[in-house]
């Protein structure tokens, strides 16, 4: 018998084709699919449902990140989740033109929440303390799905919220972000001063800016077990500076994408940055690394250009391609396309420049 | 140079020297020959050391003057003494030679200028001082009051470029006034101001005192952000980034100019006109890139290619050319430039004699010479980084406003009142009168004395100084 989508997102091993060919029934489906893909579909020039046969073929997809930006948010939510609670709609940062428009259903949330506090544990997170976000909020995933899950970790958050856009404004338009990010370490600092932070989450050049402070390193030192690096590239030096900084903190470098709903899980979580492995979720979150000539993968070994899909009730993300290179590494044993190493940005993508700021 | 070209092959290491002493980094950089080899892996300074260094600065006291000199004069020797880096300085002089472009007795003239850079630099900064300040407040206390010489920040970072190795000697008088110093070399010739900090940690400065740290573009903004004040060397577009600030000293073009009264035009005055166009290259802000002549200009364009062309002779494919050896792609660039921007202008000498190959691999570039019409021609302020003048006419009706906007001018003429003239135009940093425009040393003003960009007075008064005034 066919096995839907909904009951293979929740199935305990999961064959990555055959939840493939369910997602695309789903989706291209009247009863199921959203307005968006329904309307795309008659101007594919193919049959979605007999001419995608594997992951692979994903790429024949077109990038949909432009009606991510232009359409009604009613239009991307796939009408088989019709009766469900409204979902959470999150943006991406705008680094490379206006905000796209992401879905979280609650079933992805839930899925995702899991995974996440599973792996934060496995890495050492001091569940229970303290732990500092300073990580986007608002219209972003970030700031709200580590609010989740500092609830499931049994950790108090405190949190200060970063605005991403506004730090790539001051910079494009020629003027330091110095005085935002003094703003930004003053509520830091009343935070890391007064209570005892064993957890920080932040991007590398606000972290590099706390280190300036004897006053906050000092306590960082003596309290922060884990410490986690996200929303901005960290290069190997900068990297080596902070851990010589904060001795016997358990140190991630967190790379992700809000066009694909999460980050990616690291292979190893207690591995030292420089080395890190990052994996997609097969069959959920899928990355391939492409030469972005001719479309094609990489040797393994290889840098190429992030291709990242998403392939869930909630979303159909099948070939969006990402800002940054990665070095191609063979993806988990029964896990579909590859996994990356060396994340970092490329230099301009799509004509805009590339603005990296503080986020 | 044949012991120096031993070594001239290998790649040499130029890690950072940090606020705690010496560390490569994973980014690394090739600096490049202009013949294309490999010459130096360069590592470049992430922002956080680059802060990190600079609030060590901060933080950290100033050797006593006395000591800053002794450490200086001693720094002087080893830089030319002192195997550094592996590099003894005839070996470090073939690394600079073949990527600043300069030939071989210019980069030695040059990297010796240094030296006496580092020795002078007290005498040199002390210039700038005013009759009527003191240099420690324990003098002025003894006595009865007096402005005290002072700095006006306690770190600076010097953004360098590459034209000459010289291109030091301004942080070394911040150096010697007390500053600690972060030094971002140019990435086309980083060897150096590596030699010069290495030589002065040789000498006692501790590492604190001037740090090493190559950074991309990108790293600048952190230097600049860190530190109290800074010397950023560079073009138009430095000049209108940075120009309006308080705190940074914008080293800016140079738009040099000579102007040839009547009765210079002849043949004794050539000499030194070409002098003036081609010395140090042709790349420096005191090269003579404009000239104006009242006369018969185009005559007197003749005549300077004349000597010029005879000057390259047979030197442009040696050890001893003219003008300055650069890559087969700034040549094509520069040249490519001038075909298109100089059409209305008149090639006095033709510009395919302008680029010519070296044996050795490079371009070797200049002289050019180029007549306009009108003295107020656009042309005039091109300055590219070879020997390339543009001869325009020029009569005492159309006074200053040609010679506008100048690093130096040469006016080779008795009017005295164009002399005052020029002296009061703002737009000109430096006059000369019927003196070379290259003709300079380290203790005349340049963009005025440093010292008065890095020094304030303040009043001291001690109790030995009797009643109020009032």
């Amino acid at each position: 018998m066919v096995r839907s989508l909904l009951d293979l997102e929740n199935a305990a091993t999961i064959d990555p084709e055959e939840y493939l060919q369910a997602a695309l029934r789903w989706h291209f489906s009247e009863e199921t699919g959203s307005r968006l893909w329904l309307d795309l579909a008659g101007q594919l020039g193919f049959d979605p449902l007999t001419d995608i046969r594997s992951f692979a073929d994903l790429g024949k997809f077109p990038d949909i990140a432009g009606h991510l930006r232009d359409r009604p948010v009613a239009d991307l939510i796939p009408k088989g989740l019709a009766h469900e609670p409204a979902p959470s709609v999150f943006e991406t940062g705008g680094t490379t033109g206006s905000p796209k428009r992401l879905v979280y259903t609650d079933r992805w949330v839930q899925r995702a929440l899991a995974w996440k506090t599973a792996e934060l544990k496995e890495a050492g997170f001091p569940a229970g303390e303290p732990w500092l976000v300073a990580m986007p909020a608002g219209p972003h995933a970030f700031g709200n799905t580590t609010r989740l899950q500092a609830k499931a970790l049994g950790s108090v958050l405190h949190t200060v919220d970063l605005d991403p856009r506004w730090v790539k404004k001051l910079i494009a338009s020629g003027e330091s972000p110095g005085t935002y990010v003094a703003h930004l370490v003053d509520q830091l600092g009343h935070i890391i001063r007064t209570q005892n932070i064993a957890a920080l989450t932040t991007t590398p050049p606000i972290l590099s800016e706390l280190l300036l402070h004897e006053g906050l390193t000092e306590p960082l030192r003596r309290n922060l077990k884990y410490l986690a690096l996200a929303g901005a590239h960290l290069d190997d030096d900068t990297c080596e500076l902070i851990a010589d900084a904060l001795p016997g903190t358990v140190i991630q470098n967190i790379y992700g994408s809000t066009m694909v709903l999460t980050t990616a899980k690291l292979r190893t979580p207690t591995a030292p940055p420089l080395s890190a492995v990052y994996e997609g979720y097969s069959p959920f979150v899928v990355f391939t690394v492409l030469d972005p000539e001719t479309g094609e993968p990489v040797a393994y070994g290889e840098r190429g250009q992030v291709r990242m899909t998403h392939v869930s009730s909630g979303m159909f993300i099948p070939n969006n391609l990402e800002r940054d290179s990665a070095i191609r590494v063979p993806a988990a044993e029964g896990s579909v396309g590859d996994a990356l190493q060396s994340p970092e940005p490329l230099a301009a993508f799509d004509g805009e420049p590339v603005i990296q700021g503080v986020y | 140079m044949a012991a120096a070209d031993d070594k001239a092959g290998d790649v040499v290491a130029l890690p950072l020297l940090t606020h705690r002493g010496v560390r490569s980094t994973r980014a690394q950089e090739i600096v490049h020959a202009v013949d294309g080899s490999p010459l130096a892996s360069l590592s470049l300074s992430p922002d956080l050391l680059t802060s990190q260094s600079i609030l060590a600065q901060k933080d950290a006291a100033p050797l006593p003057a006395h000591e800053r000199a002794k450490c200086l004069a001693e720094a002087a020797q080893r830089f030319l003494d002192d195997v550094i880096g592996g590099l003894s300085f005839k070996e470090h002089c073939a690394y600079v030679n073949r990527v600043s472009g300069h030939n071989v007795p210019v980069t030695e003239q040059l990297s010796r200028a240094v030296a006496a850079g580092i020795a002078e630099a007290p005498d040199r900064a002390d210039r700038a001082r005013p009759n009527g300040s003191l240099r420690s407040w324990r003098e002025a206390v003894e006595g009865p009051g007096s402005g005290v010489w002072t700095r006006r920040g306690e770190t600076l970072a010097a953004v360098l470029s590459g034209n000459a190795p010289t291109i030091q000697n301004g942080w070394l008088q911040a150096l010697a006034l007390g500053y600690r110093v972060a030094v971002r070399p140019s990435r086309r010739e980083p060897f150096t101001a590596y030699r010069v900090i290495a030589a002065l940690r040789a000498a006692g400065f501790r590492d604190t005192d001037a740090v090493y740290l190559p950074t991309t573009h990108a790293g600048v903004p952190a230097l600049l952000g860190r530190a109290d004040l800074a010397l950023v060397y560079g073009g138009d577009d430095v000049k209108s980034r940075y120009g309006s600030s308080p705190t940074v000293k914008v080293g800016g073009p140079g738009r040099t100019k000579t102007l040839v009264g009547s009765g210079y035009s002849g043949a004794s005055s050539l000499g030194g006109i070409a002098e003036s166009v081609s010395a140090l290259s042709g790349a420096a802000c005191v090269n003579t890139t404009a000239v104006l002549v009242e006369g018969d200009h185009a005559r007197f364009a003749a005549d300077l290619a004349g000597v010029l062309r005879e000057r390259a002779g047979e030197r442009q494919t040696t050890a001893q050319h003219l003008g300055p050896r650069v890559t087969e792609q700034a040549a094509e660039a520069l040249i490519g430039h001038l075909r298109r921007s100089a059409s209305r202008a008149h090639a006095v000498i033709p510009l395919d004699e302008v680029a010519v190959p070296h044996p050795d691999g490079g371009v070797v570039l200049g002289p050019a010479v180029f007549t306009v019409d009108d003295p107020h021609d656009g042309l005039l302020a091109t300055e590219l980084p070879f020997p390339c003048v543009w001869v325009a006419p020029w009569t005492k009706a159309d006074g200053v406003a040609p010679l506008r906007n100048s690093l130096v001018v040469n006016a080779m003429t008795d009017d005295a009142d164009l002399i005052d003239a020029l002296l009061h135009e703002p737009s000109i940093t430096n006059v000369h009168v019927d003196a070379p425009t290259v003709h300079s040393d380290g203790n005349l003003p340049h963009e005025g004395y440093l010292g008065d960009f890095l020094m304030r007075n303040k009043a001291v008064v001690g109790s030995r100084t009797g009643a109020p005034s009032h």
